[in-house]
């Protein structure tokens, strides 16, 4: 019998890490769409040293990353290898620099973010469903020689969103897959406006310092309904909630975790 | 810094080179490629016909005329790795590298191999959907595919810019000038459907869907849709601020969509404010300068929020 999926959870502080510990085998700590949301090394390390001890796997997300961001991020892997964590941690890129940057350091799982493997996210598919073919479905991983290049590269899991059409599994056996749901993240922006609002700005501007208002009180978050999808903006990115049913064959090949969002309305 | 402009018919050569255009880029529009796909698998991220030449032949022609008056063409080819198979992707790829264009801007691994394969000296330029954001990633897809020139995205602001351009002098690098309404999203991260009143749909891109925003703060609502929709366009102080940077080889103006009475006026505009820059070394008069000019040129003024003045 195929084991059953990992279940893995999105976390943003140690105390929900606390709170969530005994029910998850693995914590996803970052975010695939800030910089400012990574980890300080002090909670960091918190983080490393509970799972390391309780046998169980931390996931560093990271995002597009601004240059000025990567001495922050070299010092939180540093740390990972002075604890000899690296068993028990991996790095997800979405970010083909934070790849190159870290490409060589020994033992380092590196896992393919879903921001680099394209699908076709928005949640407006569900309303032109009498037009979209099979590809709608699909990421570029389904693509044979995509999957080729990447196991050149090294890698062998990427991370696939359950989109709201439902996603293709067709050749992606040579991959493994962590699947992200039920929040899908559909679009970004350097402009947060959650942020400049914070700060008394009254226009767009990239944001050079941030104090997590994103993950202050849901009252922060603006809420799309239509008929389709609700979807909601928060700090720089709008996510949906897919209500798109998993694959059949979902737990017989082809993913090793199943990322859990907390709710977030 | 060239001056970059889009075209999409053979008629804008002539009055976009007259008023100032240094060189092109454009997509093609394949019937056949259409047929098969629909609008779900664009192949430069741009719907819609008129954004597109709308055949080979005078996309030849644009080539070949640009390239008799000096002045370089560069076609579009920015898709993801498409689902049809290999066979349809290196037909078209086939019909682009026949026309001998100046290079082909890209952004899918699978397809770069491709090109490399068909046309080992074909120039590739890294599309801005790559993100090459810091200096690592410039590394990397020049280490795996020998590309030496990026476009960088819009989302940097200028110490950014700056600091890439400045640690690879053995790259060059292309920005864009003056924008459109794709001005919000990180460029490649944002998923929103492209096709806006195409094929009788009228879909707004996910940042101008911000109206049907509930919020119980009222307050709040009006703060959040206020700056969504504050824009700003036009960009031409880059010009002043990365005048020492000699790698930074184009400015791309925006809109392939565009007519061609819009495109003029944007290379006279941008034209006349590249020239301000070596009359000026004050910049607040040359912000001063260019505001002007582009309310003579354009009736109106984009830059009052600019991100690039002051410098940041």
């Amino acid at each position: 019998m195929p084991q059953p999926p990992k279940k893995a959870l999105q976390i943003f502080n140690s105390t929900q890490f606390d709170q969530y510990f005994n029910q998850f085998d693995n914590f996803y700590i970052g975010s695939a769409t800030c910089h400012f949301l990574l980890p300080s090394l002090k909670d960091f390390g918190y983080l490393l040293d509970k799972t390391q001890k309780e046998n169980k796997m931390l996931s560093l997300l990271t995002p597009i990353m601004p240059q000025d961001a990567f001495p922050h991020l070299e010092k939180l892997i540093k740390l990972v290898e002075e604890k000899q964590a690296l068993n028990f941690f991996e790095l997800i890129f979405n970010d083909w620099g934070v790849f190159q940057d870290f490409k060589d350091v020994a033992d380092l799982k590196l896992i393919c973010g879903s921001f680099i493997i394209n699908q076709k996210k928005d949640p407006y598919y569900l309303s032109l469903k009498d037009q979209y073919d099979a590809t709608s479905t699909m990421s570029v991983a389904n693509n044979p020689d995509y999957a080729e290049f990447l196991l050149s590269q090294g890698i062998d899991t990427i991370e696939l969103e359950n989109i709201c059409q439902g996603i293709s599994l067709k050749n992606l056996e040579k991959l493994k897959i962590n699947l992200h749901t039920p929040y899908i993240s559909f679009s970004l922006t350097r402009h947060c406006p959650q942020a400049l609002i914070e700060q008394g700005k009254n226009f767009q501007q990239i944001i050079t310092q941030c104090d997590k208002y994103c993950q202050n009180e849901p009252k922060q978050i603006w809420q799309l309904k239509n008929e389709h999808y609700q979807s909601f903006y928060r700090g720089n990115w709008q996510v949906y909630k897919s209500q798109a049913p998993l694959p059949n064959n979902i737990n017989k090949i082809i993913y090793n975790q199943l990322l859990i969002e907390p709710t977030i309305s | 810094m060239k001056i970059l402009a889009p075209i999409s018919n053979l008629s804008e050569l002539s009055p976009l080179i007259k008023n100032g255009a240094d060189e092109f880029y454009m997509g093609i529009f394949s019937k056949s490629w259409f047929k098969q796909n629909k609008f779900f698998n664009p192949l430069n991220r741009r719907y819609t016909a008129q954004s597109n030449v709308l055949d080979t032949q005078e996309a030849g022609k644009i080539i070949e005329q640009a390239k008799n008056q000096n002045k370089p063409v560069y076609v579009t080819f920015n898709t993801n790795t498409n689902f049809s198979g290999k066979s349809v992707i290196i037909n078209e790829l086939e019909n682009i590298i026949k026309l001998k264009p100046e290079a082909i801007i890209a952004r899918d691994p699978v397809i770069i191999k491709l090109i490399r394969k068909l046309d080992k000296s074909l120039p590739i330029y890294l599309s801005s959907l790559d993100q090459v954001v810091n200096t690592q990633a410039a590394k990397f897809w020049h280490e795996n595919f020998n590309i030496t020139k990026f476009i960088l995205p819009r989302n940097l602001n200028l110490a950014e810019i700056r600091k890439i351009t400045q640690e690879l002098p053995q790259f060059e690098f292309e920005l864009f000038i003056y924008n459109d309404d794709c001005f919000n999203n990180i460029d490649g991260l944002c998923s929103s459907i492209h096709y806006q009143k195409h094929a009788g749909l009228d879909i707004n891109f996910v940042c101008h869907r911000e109206n049907l925003y509930k919020n119980q703060d009222q307050n709040l609502q009006e703060k959040f849709i206020n700056i969504n929709h504050n824009k700003s366009l036009c960009n031409a102080c880059l010009f002043f601020h990365l005048k020492d940077i000699p790698n930074i080889k184009s400015a791309k103006i925006v809109g392939r969509d565009k007519s061609i009475d819009e495109k003029i006026k944007l290379v006279q505009f941008l034209k006349q404010a590249r020239s301000l820059v070596s009359k000026e070394n004050d910049f607040n008069k040359f912000q001063k300068n260019t505001r002007m000019l582009h309310k003579l040129i354009f009736k109106n003024t984009y830059c009052q929020n600019c991100p690039y003045a002051p410098t940041t």
